[in-house]
């Protein structure tokens, strides 16, 4: 299983901070959130930085990045900072 | 055009007379920190002690505050840097820029030093010198509490008092952070200075001008940053992000991300301590957060402090860093000089190298030590000297972390290495936004320009660096800038094409930015309110012409500016520099990459610039700016 962690604007549509799933890659992830949770969450998740272990999904294979048993994946807003 | 009013205020003899400013002066160098930094380099003498009464500060505002254009209420304060001995400008928010403009005045350059501690009072334009003996020892909080409500403050703490390096100057719960500004009118006597009136600014072309405002207030509401991220978030939004990208210093920058982050990061700090946010007057995007310590509600922590007070001293407990926060503004201390140069005594207790009684993560003791440092209490005292000078007598020099002096800001730039650059060339010494704040770019956003690769940063950073300069010298807040992220690519996402395609497109823009550079303000004619809004305000409101070339092309004779304080301060090319660990350890150690290369980026830096080999502005470059 997969810990999925929802933070800041996209927790509004899920309506929960955290679930555990069976997904085998981002894409998949992102697809489970339209379904379950509506198109709104699935934009707002698009919209977010996806972090897997720490490490942001675009320093992976994006969207097709490979989720596996224990990770956890982190569902952030963009911020800018100064 | 109406020309801005200084008053030059002599402490010594108390006297206060008009000091001109003429329409070319204001034309070049428009007003806070690039108008400072001329009447700096023109009105103090070589090579004074930072300390000396001869020495000289200025206290300004640039065009637009007091107009209601948003985010503009900063003013800046710029005199010598008590951490570096170069140019020092600190800026802040808070409503005493907007009141000293209501007096009817746009600046003041203090030079001299009081017998007794004072309060400079500005009230409608009239200067009066206050005894404020009944008010030394208080600290910031208390002091402005003594004062009328209704007056603009500016005013030191304990820290300020005892000439702490790293003091700050407070306006409200805004701070002038860096470079020593407390301790700049601690060494004059100064407590607090206050400012009041309602006069008005008049604008050139009013109706125009009030029409252009409201379409960009709009514009930062309706955005997904200004009107999203920073009013929820604020800037310790970016603490997860910037973990995740290597780029938190850990363990005095020997790491650059912290396992336990989580427990520090922005969402913890919204879900669990957050009571609202707020903002500075006159500003859309209210970026403040607001937080209970002991049983009070207080301002938040900044993305610098959480990140300095944690991961970087490795610790967890965000009540530590709003507790520290609190205690170290009311002090009267920066945050970023402090928590670095803890870091670096930590370490040196680790390395054995000295005993302050400090380890990582250990904050048992914490508080007490801030009051320890702040007051310069015993062995403290040596850590009210800040990191360069502890280097200089205890050793651990490859990791102290600092550039000219000034601390760095929580960004490990190994990860970052534009912002490397950027810190090391920045003329405060190692600050990020002087510095031109490529990590936004390179590992914090939406579009990702890449962390490792050289190619084409030193020409960003020149870019970002003038047009930072000006945007501050205007009166304006940085984060007006945030806007230049288009809307679009926002929506889009960081995994999105139009991301990707984005930030290829930045990554090799460098060159020609060189180019535009080269030849501004004629290389770039236009205004674009996405992606330079204040240039067009500056127009609107005095009637100059105000290309984005005009723009940046005042930033750039800004950078230059200060920079020729340096060299003559006796900063040299030696000074653009990092520590060991950033420029030769490799933060990950089979990615030989992983480290900060100067002796790349420098030279391509210099040229850009249309500076020597040894990093001195050039005759024709000077000439262009009209600096000579």
């Amino acid at each position: 299983m997969v810990l999925i962690k929802y933070h800041g604007e996209v927790q509004k549509y899920t309506e929960i901070k955290s679930e555990e799933l069976d997904v085998k890659t981002v894409k998949e992830l992102i697809k489970y959130i339209n379904d379950v949770h509506g198109i709104e969450a699935r934009n707002m998740t698009l919209r977010s930085h996806i972090l897997i272990n720490n490490v942001s999904a675009t320093n992976r294979r994006g969207l097709f990045s490979r989720l596996h048993e224990g990770d956890v994946v982190k569902i952030l807003p963009v911020c800018g900072g100064g | 055009m109406n020309l801005p009013k200084y008053l030059k205020i002599n402490l010594s003899n108390k006297t206060v007379e008009t000091y001109p400013i003429s329409e070319d002066l204001f034309k070049n160098y428009l007003g806070g920190k690039i108008l400072g930094a001329k009447l700096l380099l023109d009105l103090s003498k070589a090579k004074l002690d930072v300390f000396s009464p001869e020495s000289v500060i200025i206290i300004n505002t640039g065009p637009m505050n007091g107009t209601g254009a948003p985010s503009s209420s900063r003013f800046n304060m710029t005199f010598k840097n008590v951490l570096t001995g170069g140019i020092a400008s600190s800026n802040c928010g808070g409503y005493f820029g907007v009141m000293l403009k209501r007096a009817g005045v746009d600046g003041l350059i203090i030079t001299g030093r009081s017998e007794k501690p004072i309060t400079l009072e500005v009230i409608d334009g009239q200067v009066a010198f206050t005894n404020a003996e009944d008010l030394w020892g208080l600290d910031t909080e208390q002091v402005q509490e003594k004062l009328p409500k209704k007056y603009g403050k500016l005013v030191i703490g304990p820290a300020g008092e005892n000439l702490v390096k790293f003091a700050c100057a407070a306006s409200g719960e805004r701070v002038a952070g860096r470079c020593g500004s407390g301790a700049v009118l601690g060494a004059k006597n100064i407590k607090a200075i206050v400012a009041y009136g309602t006069k008005r600014p008049k604008l050139y072309d009013q109706k125009g001008f009030d029409q252009y405002i409201d379409e960009w207030i709009n514009d930062l509401k309706d955005h997904p940053m200004t009107g999203g991220t920073f009013p929820k978030y604020g800037t310790a939004g970016m603490i997860s992000k910037i973990n995740a990208s290597g780029v938190l210093p850990t363990h005095n920058f020997k790491y650059g991300s912290f396992e336990k982050v989580e427990k520090i990061s922005g969402e913890a700090l919204a879900e669990d301590y957050l009571t609202r946010n707020s903002g500075c007057i006159s500003c859309p995007i209210r970026c403040e957060r607001r937080v209970i310590v002991e049983g009070k509600e207080v301002k938040g922590p900044e993305f610098e402090t959480v990140g300095l007070f944690g991961a970087n001293i490795e610790n967890a407990d965000l009540d530590v860093v709003n507790q520290v926060n609190y205690y170290a503004d009311i002090l009267g201390m920066d945050t970023i000089s402090l928590g670095g140069t803890l870091a670096f005594a930590m370490e040196l207790q680790e390395k054995g190298l000295a005993d302050f009684g400090l380890k990582f993560g250990n904050t048992s003791d914490l508080i007490d030590v801030l009051f320890k440092i702040a007051n310069r209490e015993g062995i403290y005292s040596e850590l009210a000297e800040g990191t360069k000078i502890l280097s200089e007598k205890y050793g651990g020099k490859e990791f102290a972390i600092h550039s000219k002096g000034l601390e760095l800001a929580s960004y490990e730039p190994r990860r970052s290495v534009g912002m490397g650059l950027g810190y090391s060339t920045s003329n405060r010494g190692g600050c990020h936004l002087n510095g031109g704040y490529l990590v936004q770019a390179e590992a914090g956003s939406v579009i990702s320009i890449g962390q490792q690769n050289t190619f084409g940063k030193a020409q960003l950073t020149v870019f970002l660096q003038n047009m930072m300069e000006a945007v501050s010298a205007a009166g304006f807040c940085l984060f007006t800038s945030s806007t230049s992220t288009s809307k679009k690519i926002l929506e889009a996402g960081p995994n999105s094409f139009d991301a990707k395609i984005a930030g290829a497109a930045m990554r090799v823009s460098g060159p020609m930015l060189g180019l535009l550079n080269k030849h501004t303000p004629k290389s770039m004619p236009m205004n674009d309110k996405a992606s330079a809004p204040q240039a067009e305000a500056v127009e609107l409101a005095t009637g100059m012409k105000m290309t984005i070339g005009h723009f940046v092309e005042i930033g750039e004779r800004g950078f230059n500016i200060e920079r020729l304080y340096n060299l003559r301060e006796g900063l040299t090319k030696a000074d653009d520099s990092l520590p060991d660990r950033l420029t030769k350890t490799p933060q990950i150690p089979d990615q030989a990459n992983t480290v900060v290369d100067l002796d790349k980026m420098l030279p391509a830096y210099y040229k850009t610039r249309g500076w020597d080999g040894n990093g001195v502005p050039t005759t024709k470059k000077l000439k262009k700016l009209g600096i000579m």
